[in-house]
């Protein structure tokens, strides 16, 4: 049973991860050497009063854990800090760029999970020619990181061919998400790849499992066999591993962005990298930390609400 | 036994060795040696100068000259993608190395101390899962600048977390036997039983793991040279040839960018294939 000890114990995790990330997060701003306000002004050499300024704005001269306290709440409210490259708050750098990455993590996650799973199940269950297609197309796929794939579409599709727009987020919704294709296309690859193959062997394995064998041999119509034994067995594995993908979605939108000059937070991330404008940098990684745990611990209850035998385990463990 | 395994006896042992192991895992392990010795000898093999711009063979196509063309200032691809060899192995040959060094201490540690210092060392390693490689690598970077040391070393602790955690179940697994037991009774220092003893002993799943994770750690530094945060041009890395032809594409001179990914691709693919490889091997040596 999904007991509430498990539930609340899974909670707990996450805000104690959660916790510690956000003081590694914020703490790396002193592992640099040297001036911790310099950093913070990107790079450029400022004037003495720019970096008292920026001391100031960023309280650098109280102790570390006021300090840290002051960002966390900060983050908590909203107040995500100033970008001082930028010369903007970083919640007005953020606002438009959140909706595109969350466009395109979402449009990711659909294509991986739709056709992942579906290419899975259909390899297990019909198995022949279509396993072996499947396996191929798969093979393929693994191997295709999304920064080639992207590069292989920019050039199929800017000379040659012409149905997608290579560049650029687009405007309107229906614009946006013809312009997050190719970027999403390219995102999921490996990993439609991926889940594609766990699915095939977690239903292959229902398939052969006695249960199954005892059903069939008692004359149940397949339909509902597949229904009833095979799929429902085969979630809880299938929706651990996507729920892994696309917890880890996040991070690769940097790639995919950056790609396709799409104006997501990925990008923005490393355009701010780059420029060593830290307090961007902090903010957004936080973000993508909190995503893959948050993302992480909703699956890992979900599995087990599907799977009861994973919350015994876990207590044993 | 099937015909191939019939028709290989007889033949010197190389090559009934190649057959039983398969064309497909020979072939990769040919590339992955290729690669290993252009990496080490490429700047003498290249035909020409990886950085020398020519304005007048801009763009070039295949020519006896120049066998894969020239970039969008004239630099030779070839010559550019053999110097880059180095750098795009050697990157992730070190992130191999340090997360290895780093993980087997820390499971280890974990193991032989058990109680609460195992405790601590595995929240560290939960917590340290929640950080995803290119993450700590766009940190790294944002604090120490680009080029190749900080999305090493970033990568490196970003993939101690799985070396720790396969190896701290086999260390205590190990260090549960009774050899142990016995050694202690004769008096030897945890540091010796573990230097000369455990460590050894789980070296098999040691290479295990580094095999696979070469691979992944290449795939990792392409792309973070890509979004040019690591080696910066005009140094020929294989990332970096990408993202820099990228903008030719459009123009319709896609062989720069097309090249160095299929290059990746198949770099990646055949280190990975024969990681797996030795990984079974490794894996069942260590089981005994």
């Amino acid at each position: 049973m999904l007991t509430p000890a498990f539930v609340g114990r899974r909670l707990l995790g996450l805000v104690v991860t959660l916790l510690v990330a956000s003081v590694v997060i914020f703490g790396s701003l002193y592992l640099s050497p040297g001036d911790p306000a310099a950093l913070l002004a990107g790079g450029s050499t400022p004037n003495p009063e720019a970096l008292a300024q920026i001391r100031a704005d960023f309280h650098l001269n109280d102790p570390f854990w006021s300090q840290y306290w002051h960002w966390l709440s900060g983050l908590l409210q909203g107040d995500l800090g100033r970008s001082v490259v930028f010369r903007s708050d970083v919640v007005d750098l953020l606002a438009s760029r959140v909706v595109t990455s969350l466009m395109l993590v979402v449009y990711a996650a659909t294509l991986i999970i739709v056709i992942g799973v579906g290419l899975g199940s259909l390899a297990a269950l019909r198995g022949g020619r279509i396993s072996t297609a499947v396996t191929v197309v798969t093979t393929i796929g693994m191997a295709a990181p999304t920064f080639v794939a992207a590069i292989v579409f920019v050039w199929l599709f800017s000379t040659q061919l012409g149905w997608f727009p290579i560049y650029g987020s687009g405007s309107g919704l229906v614009d946006r998400l013809w312009h997050l294709t190719l970027p999403a296309v390219a995102l999921s690859l490996t990993w439609i790849a991926y889940v594609s193959r766990i699915t095939r062997s977690a239903v292959s394995a229902e398939l052969e499992s006695e249960h199954v064998v005892t059903a069939t041999s008692r004359g149940l119509p397949r339909r509902s066999i597949v229904r009833h034994h095979v799929m429902r067995n085969a979630a809880a594995p299938v929706l651990t591993i996507s729920g892994l993908t696309v917890a880890g979605l996040f991070a690769g939108t940097a790639v995919a962005e950056q790609a396709f000059g799409v104006n997501g937070i990925g990008a923005l991330l490393i355009d701010c990298a780059a420029k060593q404008d830290l307090a961007v940098v902090q903010v957004i990684a936080m973000f993508m930390v909190a995503a893959f745990v948050v993302i992480n611990t909703v699956v890992d209850v979900i599995s087990a609400a599907l799977d009861p035998r994973l919350v015994a385990s876990a207590v044993d463990a | 036994m099937s015909a191939a395994q019939l028709a290989a006896r007889g033949r010197p042992d190389v090559i009934r060795r190649a057959a039983s192991i398969g064309p497909l895992y020979v072939f990769c392990g040919v590339v992955c040696l290729a690669l290993i010795v252009v990496a080490v000898v490429g700047p003498w093999i290249a035909p020409h100068d990886p950085t020398r711009t020519d304005v007048i063979e801009v763009f070039a196509g295949s020519s006896p000259t120049h066998l894969l063309g020239t970039d969008d200032t004239g630099r030779d691809i070839l010559s550019r993608l053999i110097v880059g060899t180095r750098v795009s192995l050697a990157g992730p040959a070190l992130v191999v190395l340090l997360s290895t060094v780093l993980g087997v201490a820390v499971a280890v540690t974990a193991a032989w101390l058990g109680g609460w210092v195992d405790a601590a060392l595995s929240r560290v390693v939960d917590i340290l899962f929640a950080f995803p490689g290119l993450i700590l690598a766009v940190v790294a970077v944002a604090l120490f600048g680009t080029g190749f040391v900080s999305p090493v070393v970033a990568l490196s602790i970003a993939y101690v977390p799985v070396v720790a955690r396969v190896l701290r179940s086999a260390a205590i697994k190990e260090r549960n036997l009774p050899y142990i037991a016995a050694l202690r009774v004769q008096g030897a220092s945890g540091w010796s039983i573990c230097f000369k003893h455990l460590v050894p002993n789980l070296m098999p799943l040691v290479v295990a793991q580094a095999a696979v994770s070469f691979g992944y750690a290449m795939l990792d530094l392409a792309a973070i040279s890509y979004l040019g945060l690591g080696i910066q041009p005009p140094s020929p890395d294989w990332g970096v040839m990408v993202a820099e032809g990228q903008p030719s594409i459009i123009n319709g001179y896609p062989q720069q960018s097309l090249y160095a990914g299929l290059l990746v691709v198949v770099a990646v693919v055949a280190f990975n294939l024969v990681g797996e490889r030795v990984a079974q091997r490794f894996e069942t040596a260590g089981a005994r």
